[in-house]
C-alpha cells in the first residue's frame, strides 16, 4: 500500500472540488434542504395537540446522523463515477495503482466531504433549532465510527455495481441510502416495522446507532450491545464490499471492460 | 536481458480470438513497430503488457518480471501514450501532470512537472483544462505525461496520429534522443509507415491476433518483393481477409 498514490487519487478529487462550484452544491444542498424540511417540521410537531415530548432531540440528530451515511456513501460513488466519465480508469491503472490505494483515495475524499457537509449541519441546527449534536459527547465518535463505515461499505457495494454493470447502473449509487432508510429505524423504532421485515433492520447497521441514539436520548441509558454489534457489522460490510469489489475488478480486466473504460456490460 | 519479454500470448473475446499466440521480445535501445490493420489485436496485446487486460495463457516478464505477480513495481518504470485515452478534461494541463507524477513515484514532482511544460511546449495553457485544448495539444501532453517517470520502456499507441508533420517530426526526434540516451525501448504503433521506417529497429506484422512477419522494417520490403513498407503493410492486411471464410 503506497498512500501517496492514494494522495494523488485524493488530490485530484480536491481539485475538481476547487475547479466547479456545482460540486459543493451536491454537498451541501441535500443536507441543508432535509435539515430545514425536519426541523421546520418537528418544530411544527411540538407545536401540535400540546405535545409534552420535544422531537427536536431526536429526528433533527436523526436527520443529521442519516446523512452520514448516505453522504459518505455518495462521496465514493461520485468520486468513482467521475472517473468514469472521464474515462480516466485507463490512465489510473496503466500506472502503478493498485485498487486498494484508488479505494483508499476514494474514501478520503469522501471522508472530507462528509466533515464539511457535517459541520455545516450541526452549525446550522445549533442556530436554527437549538439542536447541540454533542450532547452525545464521546459517544458521538463511535456513533459516527458507525455510519461512517456503513457509508463506506454501500460505497464500495456501488462501485461493485458499477464495474460489474457499467456506468447505466449510475442509478444504482443514487437510490441505495433511499432503499435502506425505510430499514434503518432512522425516525422510528425498529418495533414499528412489521414484524415480519423487522430482520432486515436488524442486518443494518445505522439501526443499531439509531436504536442507540433514541435510547441516550429518550431515558439516558446507553446500550453497548447496540454499539458492538452496529460496529462489527460495519466492519463485516466493509470488508465484505472490498472483496465483491476485488472480484468484480479482476472479472473487469479478464474480460476487457477496464480498457473500454468500464462500457455498458448488462 | 531483454526488458519487454512476451511469450504464448492469447486471449479471446467471446469466440473470438484477438491475439493469437504471439511471442516477441524487445531488448535495450530498441524500438519496435507493431503494425498491423484495424482489429488485429495491438491494443488488446498493449493493454496486457500494461496489465489493462489479463491474458487467457502466456505471460508477460517485464525487466524480467511477471507482470502478473508484480504489477506495480514494473508499471512504476514503464509509461504509455495512446491516441484512443486522453486525460481528464475537467483538470489543468499542470494538475493532470502533478496527479500522474504521484502515482508514478516521482521524485520532486512539481519541479519535474515543470520541466515536461518547458520540454513539450505547454506552458502556454498550463493552466488551461485540458477539455479546451486541441488534439495535437492533447498529444503532446499525453508523451509528455509518458515521459514523468523516465521510463525504460515505453508503449506508444499511434502517439504522433493528432500531430502536425512539424510537431511530429519534433517529437519523433525527441523519442529516439531518449531512447539513444538512456537505453531505454519503446513498443511503436502507428499507420504512419513512413514513420515506423525511420524510427523503428525492427517490426512485427500482426493480423487477426498473429504475428505474419518480422524484421528490419528498412529490408522487410525488398525481402517479400514489395516497394516498400506500406505495400507490404497492404499485402498483409488484405491477404488474410481474402483467404477467410
Amino acid at each position: 500500500m503506497n498512500v501517496t498514490r492514494s494522495y494523488a487519487i485524493f488530490l485530484r478529487q480536491v481539485y475538481l472540488l476547487r475547479s466547479n462550484t456545482s460540486r459543493w452544491v451536491m454537498i451541501f444542498f441535500w443536507s441543508i434542504a432535509d435539515l430545514l424540511i425536519w426541523g421546520l417540521l418537528t418544530k411544527y410537531l411540538n407545536t401540535v395537540g400540546g405535545a409534552k415530548f420535544n422531537f427536536i432531540t431526536v429526528l433533527i440528530g436523526a436527520v443529521i446522523f442519516a446523512h452520514l451515511v448516505s453522504r459518505t456513501q455518495v462521496g465514493i460513488s461520485v468520486a468513482q463515477l467521475e472517473d468514469v466519465w472521464a474515462r480516466n480508469l485507463v490512465n489510473f491503472f496503466a500506472a502503478p495503482l493498485q485498487l486498494g490505494e484508488y479505494i483508499l483515495g476514494l474514501a478520503l475524499t469522501s471522508l472530507l466531504t462528509t466533515c464539511i457537509s457535517l459541520f455545516v449541519m450541526a452549525t446550522l441546527a445549533w442556530f436554527l433549532f437549538y439542536y447541540n449534536i454533542f450532547q452525545f459527547g464521546f459517544l458521538l465518535l463511535p456513533y459516527v465510527l458507525i455510519l461512517v463505515l456503513f457509508g463506506i461499505a454501500l460505497g464500495l457495494l456501488a462501485i461493485t455495481v458499477i464495474t460489474r454493470f457499467g456506468p447505466a447502473a449510475e442509478t444504482f449509487a443514487w437510490i441505495i441510502p433511499t432503499a435502506i432508510s425505510p430499514f434503518s429505524g432512522v425516525f422510528y423504532p425498529i418495533a414499528t416495522l412489521p414484524d415480519s421485515i423487522q430482520f432486515i433492520a436488524y442486518a443494518i447497521p445505522s439501526s443499531y446507532v439509531f436504536e442507540g441514539m433514541r435510547g441516550v436520548v429518550l431515558t439516558g441509558t446507553f446500550s453497548m450491545w447496540h454499539m458492538v454489534v452496529g460496529l462489527g457489522l460495519a466492519v463485516l460490510y466493509g470488508v465484505l464490499g472490498y472483496a465483491l469489489l476485488r472480484y468484480y475488478f479482476r472479472q473487469a480486466v479478464k474480460r476487457g471492460l477496464l480498457i473500454r473504460f468500464l462500457t455498458d456490460a448488462w | 536481458m531483454d526488458i519487454l519479454e512476451v511469450k504464448d500470448l492469447n486471449k479471446m473475446y467471446g469466440g473470438i480470438k484477438a491475439v493469437d499466440d504471439i511471442s516477441f521480445s524487445i531488448g535495450a535501445g530498441e524500438i519496435v513497430g507493431l503494425l498491423g490493420p484495424n482489429g488485429a489485436g495491438k491494443t488488446s496485446t498493449i493493454s496486457m503488457v500494461l496489465g489493462l487486460l489479463e491474458p487467457d495463457s502466456g505471460f508477460i516478464r517485464v525487466f524480467g518480471k511477471n507482470i502478473a505477480t508484480h504489477r506495480s513495481e514494473v508499471l512504476a518504470s514503464m509509461n504509455f501514450a495512446a491516441v484512443y485515452t486522453q486525460l481528464p478534461g475537467n483538470m489543468t494541463v499542470r494538475q493532470n501532470l502533478m496527479i500522474f507524477s504521484l502515482l508514478y513515484g516521482v521524485t520532486n514532482p512539481r519541479k519535474r512537472v515543470e520541466e515536461l511544460i518547458d520540454e513539450f511546449d505547454l506552458s502556454g495553457y498550463a493552466d488551461t483544462r485540458c477539455g479546451f485544448l486541441s488534439s495535437g495539444e492533447l498529444s503532446r501532453l499525453n508523451i509528455a505525461k509518458a515521459f514523468l517517470n523516465l521510463p525504460r520502456l515505453l508503449l506508444l499507441d499511434e502517439p504522433t496520429a493528432s500531430l502536425d508533420p512539424s510537431a511530429a517530426g519534433i517529437v519523433r526526434e525527441r523519442l529516439l534522443e531518449y531512447v539513444r540516451s538512456r537505453g531505454a525501448a519503446i513498443l511503436w504503433t502507428s499507420h504512419d509507415m513512413k514513420e515506423i521506417e525511420h524510427v523503428c529497429n525492427r517490426v512485427l506484422f500482426i493480423s487477426h491476433g498473429k504475428i505474419l512477419l518480422a524484421g528490419d522494417p528498412k529490408k522487410l520490403p525488398a525481402q517479400n518483393g514489395k516497394k516498400d513498407l506500406e505495400d507490404l503493410f497492404i499485402s498483409i492486411a488484405r491477404e488474410p481477409l481474402v483467404t477467410r471464410p
